[in-house]
């Protein structure tokens, strides 16, 4: 699996155009600040129509399996969404009977360690990224999550100049130390 | 009480004193015969170490003799630990105002004694006040048949030499109690007869450890006196002498002791035959706890509780083990422990023995049955556990979530003798796979071996303590240790030791394996134990079974699991999980869930439109803890959670048609939606959602959810990956339903940090007294579907194995099964 994960940043990337990771960057800068800002409407419509939000489990192995370390993608998962699956979480999170999140966490990505890998379209990026999300809700709690997205980014006319279609989240833990995931990452 | 008698400790003492006395003669039945007093005097050594200046004393009963002939059982007492002594028998009353050391000479003449000491005192944690509520702390004692004189006899001078099976085990010299045994027989004398009851012959008075107590521990003890007045006022037993003033007569029958009868020995002790094993447990226990009572300085009292007066003989056996410091089981099973009394003036040898009945050895591999160690680093009294909850009324107390020493019960009550989830046979199908898991906080591994067979061991290197497995699953032939390679094959048996040859050349390696669950599966549910006295899982689910079936029994290719495990933590105690799921329709059918059902309608459609189901059922098991619930004939909330794939799959179609046949009615093959359910105590699952999981506790305030999906195994492959989304969608971390009961277990576990918070009961009413169980089709305790019956079932069922030091005191309480309906 992880190889299968990895394919598209198995070599180094060529380097790209400044103005092609400024533009990705400033993207991803944008949609942290609508999850962050809770504008989950305006971040929706980041998303494509076919988009594949997919949160495999990760596991603790010996070096000899390491080959299973992430869950398949006909295993359970963490998140395993399409666009459908996403609107019903958006009714969820923006109806004020959604306890865990009324009253609501507050975020912050982090996100880094920008990468991108020429699309055969030259439409369509792979786009590695690392991310730090601290979340803290009502008066202590405190989550801190590290990881990696491996995203598919197409370019669109609208002046967000991309959509999603496709987010992978290899999560830097394996029982999640959080009693819920009720964000996005 | 502590603080004024601390005042006065002279007052305290005697307040002990006439307790232990009362309670004494309280027991005239003929176990209970009072034989005699006996001090608790210490060695210099040890009046240091317990702040005692002067001795003690106790009372000695009649049951406390026994015969060299006879084969001492450990199990009889608390914590037992030998002394080697010597013993006076008198031949004349001491009770002159004017007692020394000349008169109490000529009146004694000495044998030698073994004398096992015991305490009611948990830990031997002794203060001095308590070596008089303790009894001093008397257990049995056996004495040696050759009486010597005392005229001429040099006593401080005498070696003792105490062996077991020959090896000498422990040694000194009569110099060491008072530095001369007759100064203690004066002591004794001069007290006796102060407190107005002074030694009379015939009376044998045991002066106190020559050695250290084998094993070597701290504190010896001398100077007992043998109440023989008492006795002859309580009757005597058949061939008894008792009070005669034949010395001879009375020390002689331990010689001709020995008859048998079954298994009773009889004719046992030197002062009186038919020594019975203790045959008034209740009263003893009564004399223990009063002689003993807990206010006495807050010591713990080391009793065998129970609440069930029918196991009486049973219980009083089911004592709690000896601790890790009285090795006197440990070493000498089976042995023959001998005291040798070599006087200095003439050589002879005068001596005596016993044999200590081996344990029944723990089999170092298998389950370790005994619930020895429960309560004893608790404050909670069997009996304040009871009160925690009331089902009568509905009361739970608080406490039950937070507190720390109900939890380490737990860890031992509850999780250390239940059946508990380890997973799916599917998730470990080829041999060689294992998966790593939780049986309360003992990690496990759980493996398939070549022959089919399931194994749960205990996750840990016999030789220091190393976590042997440290992967999540996999497969594997065998494991290493990572600290000094000790080996282990898949089924937990150790196999190889690095150098054995050389440097553990007596190492036996089947005695040096980890601990093995018991394990049973049910229709593919994997289950393990550790209790050997537990009942099978079958008899453990009992007619939990029948509503099980609602999801493990719709086909006869059974069930598989999606692989992948998914883990969390959520900050709660476990039963709040455990309860919701047993008990708990009543959040769904209100507010908790109303956003997860609405990211589940159809655009346009909202929650008003939806009314919530009202027809449907509880179950609670009669006896068990387990319980279910589910809402009949309405698909509305199953729609809502998994989607109309799955609703139709689940309530039309050839699947559907096949498990109402399976399961006898078309209701409950199609109609039975949104069913929740908990296996007593933390396998809980959700029929028709086909979320499974298990509860890991970690500390009362935390849990881990181990979670996973099943499908018929012969279910269409895009009716699994349904099935697979939804429940990843709905009942998971991010699941739109779950989120909400993390949200709600948290915060309560964080307002119980309060003191006022846990200072008041939850109400556990809904639904009191409206029961039925002739339900014609669901078998068991039956309630409206929003009740809290099932609840009131997990929690007293929780109540009594917390309270019960043993499975055969709870399957004393557990109702006669009958036909289908009552169970």
């Amino acid at each position: 699996m992880a190889d299968t994960l990895n394919r598209p940043f198995h070599t180094k990337p060529t380097l790209i155009s400044p103005t092609l990771q400024h533009e990705v960057e400033q993207f991803y800068a944008w949609e942290a600040k609508l999850l962050n800002d809770r504008r989950f409407e305006e971040w929706f419509d980041l998303l494509a129509e076919d988009i594949h939000y997919f949160m495999p489990i990760r596991t603790t192995r010996i070096m000899r399996e390491a080959g299973r370390e992430y869950s398949g993608t006909r295993d359970y998962a963490h998140f395993d969404d399409d666009s459908h699956m996403i609107r019903g979480r958006l009714r969820k999170i923006t109806s004020d009977v959604s306890w865990s999140e009324n009253p609501a966490s507050r975020t912050r990505h982090v996100v880094s360690n920008v990468m991108i890998v020429d699309g055969d379209s030259h439409s369509e990026y792979h786009v590695s990224s690392v991310f730090i999300v601290y979340r803290n809700r009502l008066e202590r709690q405190v989550d801190i999550f590290a990881g990696e997205r491996q995203d598919t980014l197409r370019r669109t006319d609208s002046n967000m100049g991309f959509e999603l279609a496709k987010r992978t989240i290899l999560i830097d833990q394996s029982t999640i130390l959080s009693n819920n995931l009720s964000f996005f990452f | 009480m502590t603080t004024s008698t601390e005042a006065d400790p002279k007052l305290h003492e005697r307040a002990a004193r006439r307790l232990s006395e009362a309670g004494a003669t309280r027991t005239p039945d003929a176990g209970r015969r009072i034989f005699g007093a006996k001090t608790g005097l210490a060695s210099e050594a040890v009046q240091r170490q317990l702040g005692l200046d002067r001795p003690d004393l106790g009372v000695l009963y009649a049951d406390m003799a026994r015969g060299e002939a006879e084969v001492f059982d450990p199990a009889e007492l608390l914590q037992p630990k030998i002394e080697a002594e010597v013993a006076f028998v008198l031949g004349a009353d001491l009770d002159a105002p004017d007692l020394d050391l000349a008169s109490v000479r000529a009146a004694a003449t000495a044998v030698a004694a073994l004398e096992i000491v015991d305490s009611r005192v948990a830990d031997w944690d002794i203060r001095p006040i308590d070596t008089v509520a303790d009894n001093a702390s008397c257990g049995l004692y056996v004495l040696g048949a050759e009486p010597r004189p005392l005229d001429g006899l040099d006593l401080p001078g005498s070696a003792m030499t105490m062996t077991a099976d020959g090896e000498v085990v422990s040694s000194g010299s009569g110099a060491t109690c008072l530095g001369d045994q007759c100064a203690a027989l004066l002591w004794l004398a001069r007290t006796a007869r102060d407190l107005g009851a002074p030694l009379r012959p015939g009376d044998v008075v045991l002066s106190g450890a020559l050695g250290p107590r084998q094993p070597s521990r701290d504190w010896a003890r001398c100077a007992r006196i043998v109440r023989s007045s008492l006795m002859s006022t309580a009757g005597t037993t058949k061939g008894a002498v008792i009070g005669s003033g034949n010395m001879n007569r009375l020390v002689r029958p331990v010689r001709v002791a020995g008859r048998r009868q079954g298994s009773r020995p009889s004719a046992a002790g030197p002062l009186g035959p038919g020594r019975a094993r203790d045959p008034h447990p209740r009263q003893r226990r009564r004399l223990l706890e009063f002689a003993a009572p807990r206010g006495m300085g807050g010591r713990r009292i080391a009793t065998s509780s129970s609440r069930s007066a029918a196991r009486a003989s049973s219980v009083a056996r089911k004592t709690r083990s000896p601790t890790s410091r009285s090795t006197l089981a440990d070493r000498h099973c089976g042995n023959r422990a001998n005291f040798t009394f070599a006087l200095a003036n003439d050589g002879r040898v005068a001596s005596t023995g016993m044999t200590v009945k081996p344990r029944k050895e723990a089999q170092m591999t298998a389950v370790d049955s005994k619930s020895a160690l429960a309560g004893r680093t608790s404050k909670w009294d069997d009996v304040d556990i009871a009160r925690l909850v009331d089902e009568e009324k509905g009361r739970l107390d608080p406490r039950i979530y937070t507190d720390e020493g109900l939890y380490e019960l737990e860890l031992e009550r509850v999780f250390g003798r239940s059946w508990l989830l380890m997973g799916h046979e599917t998730q470990i199908s080829k041999p060689g796979d294992f998966m790593t898991s939780y049986m309360g906080e003992d990690p496990v591994i759980v493996s398939r071996q070549k022959n089919g067979e399931i194994r749960v061991f205990l996750n840990q290197c016999r030789h220091r303590g190393m976590r042997i497995c440290r992967a999540d699953g996999g497969n594997a032939k065998s494991f290493t240790c990572s600290y000094h390679g000790w080996a282990y094959d898949s089924g937990g048996r150790l196999v190889s030791v690095p150098f054995a040859e050389k440097v553990f050349p007596n190492l036996k390696k089947e005695e040096w394996g980890p601990l093995q669950a018991r394990v049973e599966t049910y229709k593919g549910l994997i289950f393990a134990n550790w209790d050997a006295d537990a009942p099978d899982l079958k008899t453990y689910l009992g007619g939990a079974t029948f509503y099980m079936d609602h999801m493990l029994d719709r086909t006869e290719a059974g069930t598989e699991a999606i692989p992948g495990v998914q883990k969390w933590v959520i900050p709660c105690n476990w039963k709040f999980a455990a309860e919701q799921f047993c008990s708990d329709m009543y959040h769904a059918g209100t507010t908790a869930h109303l956003s997860g059902i609405l990211a589940g309608l159809p655009e346009g459609m909202d929650i008003s439109e939806l009314a919530p189901p009202t027809v449907g059922i509880q179950y609670r098991a009669p006896w068990g803890g387990h319980g279910t619930g589910f809402y009949i004939a309405d698909p509305n909330l199953l729609l809502a959670i998994m989607g109309p794939k799955v609703a139709e799959y689940w309530t039309q179609g050839p699947a559907a048609a096949k498990a109402s046949e399976r399961l006898g009615s078309a209701e409950r093959g199609e109609q039975l939606m949104a069913q929740h359910m908990t296996i007593f105590p933390t396998c809980s699952f959700l029929p028709g959602i086909n979320t499974v999981r298990a509860w890991h506790p970690r500390g009362p305030n935390e849990i881990e959810v181990w979670a996973f999906t099943v499908v018929d195994s012969d279910a269409p492959e895009e009716m699994k990956e349904e099935y697979r989304r939804q429940t990843l969608r709905t009942f998971s971390a991010g699941g739109v339903f779950e989120q909400d009961d993390g949200e709600n277990w948290v915060e309560i576990q964080q307002v119980l940090r309060g003191h006022k918070a846990r200072s008041r009961p939850f109400n556990a009413e809904m639904g009191l007294g409206q029961t039925k169980t002739d339900d014609p089709v669901y078998p068991g305790v039956i309630s409206y579907v929003y009740s809290e019956e099932a609840a009131r079932g997990l929690y007293s069922h929780w109540a009594r194995m917390m309270s019960s030091p043993d499975w055969a005191t709870l399957d004393a309480t557990r109702p006669a099964l009958s036909e289908s309906a009552s169970t």
